[in-house]
C-alpha cells in the first residue's frame, strides 16, 4: 500500500526541490502580495472613508482586509502551474514520456502540485498568515474554528487543483493555453471573493455565487476564520459543497480525460 | 588582398567563483570572487580574399569565442582587429552588412515562415538590389534545385535541407565573408556531401571568404585549402591543408575484433611488430574493453595491409575497423611537434 | 535619418505582415485569447459596478471617472501589449542561447528583436479599451475638441512609453539573471496600480508612484488633467520627458545586457 505511494511522494518531493531553485522568484512574490495587499488596504480605506459608515454590506473595513488579504494568499498559495505544465509537456512531446510511465496522469501531477503547494506555504503563506494575524488579531475567531479553516483548506485545494487540472486538459486540443488559463485566473479571483467580499454583490448574485466552486475555494475558509456567528449547520452546508465539487470535478475529469488522451493517440503527439 | 587582420587578439572573461552551500551564497552576495579566464589569447594571423580556412580545435578551445569577435558580436579585450576595412565590434551595423553567418544547430531564418517569404525579408533588412536577388535565386535553382524547397515553413524542413536553405540565405546578399559553424554537424554522409558541394561551388562563383569551423575532419579535407588549429586560446598551428594532410592524411587507426584477449600484452605485440616492420614511428596500441585492440599507423611508414595481413595471422580477428585519425590525436600529435 | 525611419517602418510592416500570416494557422489559439483578454477587463469593470452598488464615489471619482481612468490605463498599455510582446520570451531566448541572430543582423537590435511578434490578442484590447473610455466620457459629458484629442495623444504616448520602458528594463535582467520572469510579472503588475485614483494613496506611496516609479503618468495624471482640470498640477508637464528619459535609460541598459550576455560564452 505505502509502495504504491512511494513514488508519488518523490514527485512531491522531486517538484519542492525544484520549486526551491528559484529563490529569487519567491523574493518577488512576497514583495508582490505586499504591494498588492498595500494598493487594496488604501483602495478600502478610502472607500469606508467615502461612504461615511463603518460598516458595509455587514463588513467593517479590517474585516474587510483580512478577507482579502487572506483570500489573495490562498490564491497565491494555491499557484501551482500545474496547466503550465501539462501544456509545455505537450507541445514539448514530453507528454508521451509521461504517458508510458507506470504512474496515473492525474496523480502525479497532483502530486506535482502538492510540492508546488507545500514549498509556497512554508515560504510565503506562513509569513503572510503571521503578519495578517498579528495585524487584525481583534478581526480573526481564534479557537475549534481553525482546524476547520485548515481542513476547509485542503478541500478547497482539491477544488483549485481540479479545475487546473481541466483547464491543462484543454492544451490536449489547443495549441496555447494562454487565453484560456487567464481568463480562469480572472474568473476565479472576481467570483471567488478574492477580489471584492462576496456580501458586496447584489443578493441574489451573492446566492448563485456562494454555491459556485470558485466560492467553495475561498469564500469558504475565509469566512471560518473572520465570521463568528457560524453554526453547526453552516459548517456542514460548507463542507457539503465543497465535497461535491471535489467529487464532481473529479468524475469530470476522469471522463475528460478518457476523450482528450484519444486526441493525442489520434495526433500522434 | 588581405580580408582579415588579426593581431595579438585576446579576450580574457571574468567569471564568478561560485562557493558551496548557504553561507556560499551569502558570501558570493557580498564578496564576490572572480577569476580571469584567458578564452583567447593572443592570435595573430591574415586571411585573404577568396580563401575557405578551416577554424579547428577541440571544445573549449576559443573557437567561438574568436569567431563572435570577428563577426562582432563580442569586444575583444585587447588586440587589434580590422575586417573588410571595419572594426566589427565598433562598427557592427555596417560591418554585418558584408558578412554572413551561418549556425550549425539554429536558424537563422524564421521558424514560422516558408523558405521563400525568409528570403524576401533578407532582402529587404541587407537592401539587397532586385538584379542581385534574381541572379542568385537562378543561381541556386540552376545548381542545386533548391526551389524545390522554397515553399515549405523552415521549421518543417529536414535538418539536410534546412541547412542548405541556411547556407543558401547567408549569400544572398553577396557577402565578402561568411563563417559557417558545424555546418554538416548531425547529418548523414550523404547529404555532407550535398552541403560541402553547396559551399565550395558558392565559394567558386562568387571568390566569398569563408571561415569554417567544425569537428569534422572531413568537412576540412574536402573543402579547406588552409587550416587554423586553436587550443587553449592559442594559435598552434596555421597552414596548408596539404602539409596537414601529408602528415595526418597518412594516418589511419585500425580498430580489430579479437575475442578475449586478456592474455594479451601490448607490451609483445608491440616488439613484434617492431622486429617484423622496423617502422620510423613507434605504432600506438590501445586495448578497449578486453576486446578491442586498436592501433594507429601512419601508412606512409608502413601499409595497413601488412600489419592487418600479420595480425590476422597471429590472432582470431571477428571485425575490424579503419578510421581516420581524430582531432584530438592531431592536436596532441601537434604539440608533440608533428607540424613543426 | 528620414531614411531610416522609412526603412525600419516598411521592413516592420513586411516581418508583421509576414508573422500574422504565420499566426493564422493557429486560429483557434488566436480567438481564446482574444476572448481571454476581453474577459480578463470585462471583470475588470465587473468589480468597479460592484463597488458602485455599495459607495456612490471614492472622494470625486464616480464610477464613469473610474471607468475612464481604467479604459486610458488600459490603453496606454495596449501598445506594450502589441509591439513588445517577445521580451516575454527573452529569457528562453537566451537560455537556448538562439538570441546571438539578433546580434548579426545589420538592423538595430532592439527593432530586430521587437519586430519578431506582434501580439495579435493585444487588438481585443484595443478594442475594448476604446469602447470604455467612449462610453464612461459620454456618462460624464466629456467634450472632444481638437486640442483634447492632441493632449490626449500626447499624454497617451508618454504613457504607453513609460510602461514600454520599465518593462524593457525588466525583461533585460534576463541579461544577467537566469531566471526573469518574477521581476518581468512584477513589473507587469504595477500597471494595475494606475488603474486606481493616485489620490486614495498616503503621501509616501503617491510620491513613490511620482518620482520612484512613475506609475502615476500611466493614467492617473492624464485622466485627472482630462477629467478634473482644476485638480491638477506642474507635474503633468514632466510627463513625456519622464517617458522619454525612461525610454532612454531602458535601451542602454538593453545595450549593455547585450554586451554583457555576448561576454557569457555560449
Amino acid at each position: 500500500m505505502l509502495n504504491k505511494y512511494k513514488k508519488y511522494f518523490l514527485i512531491t518531493k522531486n517538484s519542492i526541490l525544484t520549486t526551491a531553485t528559484y529563490r529569487f522568484h519567491f523574493f518577488f512574490s512576497i514583495i508582490s502580495s505586499i504591494l498588492y495587499f498595500i494598493i487594496y488596504y488604501f483602495l478600502w480605506y478610502s472607500i469606508y472613508n467615502s461612504s461615511g459608515n463603518t460598516i458595509l454590506n455587514g463588513m467593517t473595513f479590517s474585516q474587510v482586509i483580512v478577507y482579502i488579504c487572506l483570500a489573495y494568499s490562498i490564491f497565491i498559495l494555491f499557484k501551482t502551474w500545474t496547466e503550465w505544465g501539462i501544456s509545455r509537456n505537450i507541445i514539448s512531446g514530453q507528454i508521451m514520456m509521461d504517458l508510458v510511465k507506470p504512474y496515473n496522469f492525474h496523480q502525479a501531477n497532483l502530486a506535482n502540485a502538492l510540492g508546488f503547494v507545500l514549498f509556497n506555504f512554508i515560504c510565503i503563506t506562513i509569513p503572510v498568515f503571521l503578519i495578517i494575524f498579528t495585524m487584525f488579531n481583534s478581526t480573526i475567531i481564534f479557537g475549534i474554528n481553525l482546524i476547520f479553516f485548515a481542513i476547509s483548506l485542503c478541500f478547497a485545494f482539491l477544488i483549485s487543483f481540479s479545475i487546473d487540472y481541466s483547464i491543462g486538459l484543454t492544451s490536449f486540443y489547443t495549441e496555447s493555453i494562454w487565453g484560456i488559463s487567464i481568463t480562469k485566473e480572472v474568473v476565479i479571483m472576481a467570483l471567488s471573493g478574492t477580489l471584492i467580499p462576496l456580501s458586496f454583490f447584489p443578493d441574489s448574485i451573492e446566492l448563485i455565487l456562494k454555491f459556485l466552486p470558485f466560492a467553495a475555494m475561498y469564500h469558504i475558509p475565509v469566512n471560518i476564520v473572520i465570521n463568528s456567528t457560524l453554526s453547526i449547520l453552516d459548517y456542514f452546508i460548507m463542507f457539503s459543497i465543497q465535497l461535491f465539487w471535489i467529487i464532481f470535478l473529479i468524475i469530470l475529469n476522469k471522463y475528460f480525460f478518457k476523450h482528450a488522451i484519444k486526441v493525442v493517440t489520434i495526433n500522434g503527439g | 588582398m588581405k580580408i582579415i587582420e588579426l593581431e595579438h587578439l585576446s579576450k580574457h572573461f571574468k567569471v564568478l567563483e561560485r562557493r558551496e552551500g548557504l553561507k556560499g551564497i551569502v558570501k558570493d552576495l557580498f564578496k564576490p570572487r572572480h577569476k580571469i579566464v584567458k578564452a583567447v589569447n593572443g592570435i595573430s594571423m591574415d586571411i585573404n580574399q577568396g580563401e575557405i580556412v578551416g577554424f579547428v580545435g577541440p571544445n573549449g578551445a576559443g573557437k567561438s569565442t574568436t569567431i563572435k569577435m570577428l563577426s562582432g558580436v563580442l569586444k575583444p579585450t585587447s588586440g587589434n582587429l580590422l575586417i573588410n576595412n571595419y572594426l566589427p565590434y565598433k562598427q557592427r551595423k555596417d560591418y554585418v552588412k558584408n558578412i554572413g553567418v551561418v549556425i550549425g544547430n539554429r536558424t537563422m531564418l524564421w521558424w514560422d515562415l516558408a523558405v521563400i517569404e525568409s528570403f524576401k525579408l533578407l532582402k529587404e533588412i541587407y537592401q539587397i538590389s532586385d538584379e542581385v536577388y534574381k541572379e542568385n535565386l537562378e543561381l541556386y535553382n540552376k545548381f542545386f534545385n533548391l526551389n524545390a524547397l522554397y515553399s515549405t515553413p523552415v521549421r518543417k524542413l529536414s535538418l539536410g535541407q534546412k541547412m542548405l536553405c541556411e547556407i543558401a540565405a547567408s549569400f544572398l546578399h553577396n557577402p565578402k565573408l561568411i563563417f559557417l559553424d558545424e555546418p554538416t554537424i548531425g547529418l548523414d554522409v550523404a547529404v555532407k556531401e550535398k552541403v560541402r558541394k553547396l559551399i565550395i561551388s558558392l565559394n567558386k562563383i562568387k571568390k566569398t571568404t569563408i571561415i569554417l569551423t567544425t569537428h569534422d575532419i572531413g568537412d576540412i579535407e574536402e573543402l579547406c585549402q588552409r587550416i587554423i588549429l586553436i587550443d587553449h586560446g592559442k594559435l598552434i598551428y596555421d597552414g596548408s591543408i596539404r602539409k596537414f594532410n601529408q602528415i595526418f592524411g597518412a594516418y589511419r587507426t585500425l580498430t580489430l575484433e579479437l575475442g578475449n584477449i586478456d592474455e594479451i600484452s601490448i607490451e609483445n605485440i608491440n616488439k613484434e611488430i617492431d622486429e617484423v616492420f622496423k617502422p620510423k614511428e613507434p605504432i600506438i596500441l590501445k586495448k578497449k574493453e578486453n576486446i578491442w585492440l586498436t592501433l594507429t599507423i601512419n601508412q606512409d611508414d608502413i601499409k595497413l595491409m601488412d600489419i592487418f595481413n600479420f595480425l590476422m595471422k597471429k590472432f582470431p580477428v571477428k571485425d575490424i575497423k579503419i578510421e581516420e585519425i581524430e582531432l584530438e590525436r592531431v592536436i596532441k600529435e601537434v604539440y608533440e611537434g608533428g607540424l613543426k | 535619418m528620414l531614411r531610416n525611419l522609412i526603412f525600419y517602418l516598411k521592413l516592420y510592416f513586411k516581418i508583421t505582415g509576414q508573422y500574422i500570416k504565420a499566426r493564422m494557422q493557429y486560429r483557434t489559439d488566436f480567438l481564446i485569447s482574444i476572448i481571454g483578454i476581453i474577459f480578463t477587463n470585462i471583470i475588470g469593470i465587473l468589480f468597479l459596478w460592484v463597488l458602485s452598488l455599495s459607495i456612490p464615489s471614492i472622494g470625486k471619482w464616480k464610477i464613469d471617472h473610474l471607468m475612464f481612468l481604467y479604459g486610458f490605463s488600459l490603453l496606454a498599455v495596449t501598445p506594450l501589449q502589441l509591439f513588445f510582446d517577445h521580451i516575454w520570451m527573452l529569457r528562453y531566448r537566451l537560455q537556448e542561447g538562439e538570441f546571438i541572430k539578433y546580434y548579426l543582423k545589420p538592423l538595430n537590435s532592439m527593432f530586430y528583436y521587437i519586430s519578431e511578434v506582434f501580439d495579435l490578442k493585444g487588438l481585443g484590447q484595443l478594442g475594448f479599451s476604446i469602447g470604455i473610455l467612449i462610453y464612461s466620457s459620454i456618462k460624464i459629458g466629456f467634450e472632444w475638441t481638437f486640442l483634447i484629442v492632441i493632449i490626449f495623444i500626447l499624454l497617451l504616448f508618454s504613457a504607453s512609453l513609460i510602461m514600454i520602458s520599465l518593462m524593457i528594463i525588466a525583461a533585460s535582467t534576463a541579461f544577467w539573471i537566469t531566471n526573469s520572469y518574477s521581476v518581468l510579472a512584477f513589473v507587469f503588475n504595477f500597471k494595475d496600480f494606475s488603474k486606481y485614483p493616485l489620490s486614495i494613496f498616503n503621501t509616501i506611496f503617491r510620491y513613490f508612484f511620482t518620482f520612484v516609479i512613475p506609475i502615476g503618468f500611466v493614467a492617473f495624471y492624464p485622466t485627472t488633467l482630462l477629467v478634473f482640470p482644476e485638480d491638477i498640477n506642474a507635474t503633468i508637464i514632466l510627463s513625456p520627458f519622464i517617458g522619454i528619459a525612461l525610454f532612454i535609460l531602458a535601451y542602454s541598459i538593453w545595450k549593455k545586457g547585450m554586451n554583457n550576455w555576448s561576454g557569457t560564452g555560449t
